[in-house]
């Protein structure tokens, strides 16, 4: 080989790596750009949350407070029953998602493993609930709570959780099953294990994408649930963190003592269980969009 | 194993398994909150919790509303159950922006509380003309109740039954976007002077060029609303009228009408002293406390309540009537909010008794002096001395609106056929559109303006 195309070589391989450095580079630069500007809402909400009143309305809107107004916060639980809203949100949002997965995983199950009269049609049904606009059930639904006597309790926003999950879950969750080998089950068969167990032994642990996928969507989806809470629920101290922060809430053109620096503080403090979600459970927040097509 | 034998043991245990969680779930988490830890003591002084009903103890259920101007039902709902111990106030308070699809709800499935927040004409007309709310004048006459101690055209405003019946009790009454106030310090330092109500609107005109010379590049002299609510207590200034007296004609093209329009029309695009669609930042009020605005047109509530926490005495705020000098009169849009009494509630009498309280004229000073909201509906509330004092643009209200008389006073901007939503969404669509040039305004534009409004009001009720 000679000097000149030993040289040559090098000088294309420095300036690949020199195209591949920028191009890294650049990357990074547009997706920190892209980052700040998604969080920016976010910055915005936190550092309005510890401004004055009399702050909110300042032209051009200072980023940060003049002083720091950190009374905020605990005037949020003065004002409102903030604390029991969060314990309201929480139990619902638990029970509501255990409910989702769990029963969305046995019916998906039923769909993908078994064959049995009417299966398909059935399936199909459950697809064409999907079509429905939650607007047409909603009068429907309300009156069968109604008739069980679940007005104002938190019932009706967890109970029908267990009662197979809802179409979407089941349509993933049955998804996710078929592509598995059937293999696995027969080997589990011939070994003896009855059908449940083949779900909780062999399948459940293979599932655990998918069921991570719906239990992030399942959380983020009864946590920030406002038209139920609004409907079912009457009485302040059954509220939801959603529904509640409405108190702060002053109508375009109505009266209202300025509360926006509290909506705030009691945003940041609703929105941090589903921010530290997120850090715990990054993977499968990418994972549920890969997956389903739907952002958290 | 056969499949058929697997599938019968996979169902019962499945059936196991379900009933299972599901009984753990609704013993866990539906039971009575008894396990939940207790609310931080922090919150102790203002929390309402429901008190433990004493045997024979009547609950009265009161959809209030659920923002911070709803603390005077909450309050008065506490005065009501000390005043009648055998009744328990349960509040069940709804935010403004969601008491349509709530209270619809709840009507839907015989739910409804006994007594309930409604605004006239923005929630009242559909439900009341379908006889949703209890007919209160009976309820009234029977108790010798003096009428006369409510403004009537706030008594008009909520007779809204399905024959006209009254079906409300008025509480905060509103006459409409036409109260002027103003950035006193900022008016003072540019010695143009302020407005006044004798002021013709060609001086007013004027005074607002002016001004808008010293205003900052953002800034504007001027705003009013351009919806349908505003545009209506405009053209009634001007002598013309958008929704007529007996509700079923539309005045958008009467010369009156147009008069009106015109002159808004002119304030944004000739004299820009009025921001256009993209020059409004987020909205009139906060364009007002952040001293972008000089001169605000709007309601006393609407520009009073939330001033001095808002701007921190950065500057004050005078008022007067709109100018209405050269021949003019002040457009009135009358409308209240309001208490209803469920038709179908079984405690009618008890629910009576809390609207009478709820829209008395101590309740009315108590707003007005606590919360600087309207002083309630009536003539004593808001001529107190103690509303003036603490509330100085309440005097010129008060002032005016003892003046009026149920003919004077205009009726409320929604037509008889209750279909005001949609004809305040065309309105405020189309008037937009040619407001801020999106269409020309021209007479092919207003004709057809005139019918397609015409012909929302001419349809049958929904």
């Amino acid at each position: 080989m000679t000097t000149k195309s030993i040289s040559t070589q090098r000088g294309l391989f420095s300036s690949y790596a020199f195209r591949r450095k920028a191009s890294t580079v650049t990357s990074y630069i547009v997706l920190t750009l892209l980052g700040l500007m998604f969080m920016f809402p976010w910055f915005y909400t936190m550092t309005g949350s510890l401004k004055a009143p009399h702050e909110i309305y300042l032209f051009p809107p200072p980023l940060f407070p003049e002083l720091a107004q950190f009374d905020n916060y605990p005037e949020v639980f003065r004002r409102v029953l903030f604390g029991r809203w969060f314990i309201n949100s929480v139990t619902v949002v638990t029970l509501a998602t255990l409910g989702a997965v769990m029963s969305s995983t046995l019916v998906a199950y039923s769909f993908a493993r078994f064959r049995w009269r009417g299966r398909d049609a059935l399936f199909a049904i459950t697809l064409a609930t999907m079509m429905l606009p939650s607007e047409v059930t909603l009068i429907p639904q309300y009156l069968i709570f109604r008739n069980l006597r679940w007005l104002n309790s938190i019932r009706p926003l967890i109970v029908p959780a267990w009662f197979g999950g809802g179409a979407f879950n089941i349509f993933l969750m049955r998804q996710f099953l078929m592509s598995l080998p059937r293999e696995f089950d027969e080997a589990a068969r011939i070994d003896g294990a009855s059908a449940l167990r083949i779900l909780v032994q062999v399948l459940l642990p293979l599932m655990k994408p998918v069921i991570s996928t719906l239990a992030v969507l399942g959380f983020i989806g009864a946590w920030d649930d406002f038209m139920g809470p609004l409907i079912y629920l009457s009485t302040a101290e059954n509220f939801t963190i959603a529904l509640g922060l409405r108190y702060f809430h002053v109508a375009e053109g109505q009266p209202g003592i300025p509360q926006t620096h509290l909506l705030m503080a009691a945003c940041v403090m609703s929105t941090t269980p589903v921010v530290i979600l997120f850090f715990f459970a990054q993977r499968y927040f990418v994972q549920g969009i890969v997956m389903s097509g739907i952002k958290g | 194993m056969s499949l058929a034998a697997s599938r019968r043991m996979f169902l019962k245990q499945t059936v196991l398994l379900g009933a299972g969680t599901l009984l753990a779930s609704l013993a866990g988490g539906c039971a009575p909150k008894t396990t939940a830890p207790a609310a931080p003591v922090a919150e102790a002084p203002k929390k309402e919790e429901p008190k433990a009903a004493p045997k024979g103890q009547l609950e009265l259920r009161f959809m209030d509303r659920g923002d911070a101007i709803g603390e005077a039902s909450r309050h008065f709902s506490r005065v009501f159950e000390e005043e009648n111990p055998n009744i328990t106030v349960k509040n069940e308070s709804t935010g403004w922006g969601d008491l349509t699809t709530k209270v619809a709800t709840m009507v839907a499935g015989d739910t409804m509380a006994d007594v309930a927040f409604q605004h006239s004409p923005l929630m009242l007309p559909e439900l009341g003309a379908k006889g949703v709310w209890l007919n209160l004048e009976p309820l009234g006459d029977r108790d010798g109740i003096d009428w006369d101690i409510y403004y009537p055209f706030a008594l008009d405003a909520v007779s809204l039954g399905p024959n006209g019946e009254l079906v409300a009790g008025p509480e905060s009454l509103h006459m409409g976007q036409n109260v002027c106030g103003w950035n006193k310090e900022m008016l003072e330092g540019m010695g143009f002077g302020t407005p006044r109500e004798d002021m013709t609107l060609p001086e007013f005109v004027e005074l607002c060029v002016k001004i808008q010379g010293e205003m900052p590049e953002t800034g504007f002299a001027t705003h009013m609303g351009n919806s349908l609510w505003d545009m209506e207590a405009l053209s009634r200034t001007f002598g013309g009228y958008l929704t007529s007296r007996d509700r079923t004609q539309c005045g958008f093209s009467l010369d009156k009408t147009q008069d009106a329009l015109r002159w808004h029309y002119d304030m944004v695009n000739t004299h820009k002293v009025i921001p256009g669609r993209d020059q409004i930042l987020e909205n009139q009020r906060s364009m007002f406390y952040g001293e972008m605005l000089a001169i605000v047109f709007n309601s006393p509530n609407n520009m009073w309540v939330g001033f001095e926490e808002s701007v921190a005495g950065k500057f004050s705020l005078d008022s007067c009537q709109m100018p209405h000098g050269g021949g003019l009169s002040i457009g009135t849009t009358p409308s209240v909010n309001a208490y209803v009494v469920w038709a179908k509630s079984k405690l009618a009498d008890e629910a009576w008794a809390l609207v009478r309280m709820l829209t008395s004229a101590d309740a009315g000073v108590w707003m007005a002096t606590n919360q600087n909201i309207g002083a309630g509906s009536t003539v004593e509330a808001w001529n107190d001395p103690k509303v003036w004092e603490v509330n100085p643009i309440h005097e010129h209200c008060a002032k005016h609106w003892n003046t009026l008389t149920s003919e004077t006073a205009g009726v409320i901007p929604a037509p008889l056929n209750t279909r005001r939503a949609e004809m305040h969404d065309y309105f405020n669509n189309e008037w937009a559109a040619i407001l801020f040039g999106d269409n020309p305004y021209d007479q092919a534009n207003v004709d057809r303006l005139q019918n397609e409004l015409q012909e929302i009001m001419d349809k049958p009720l929904p």
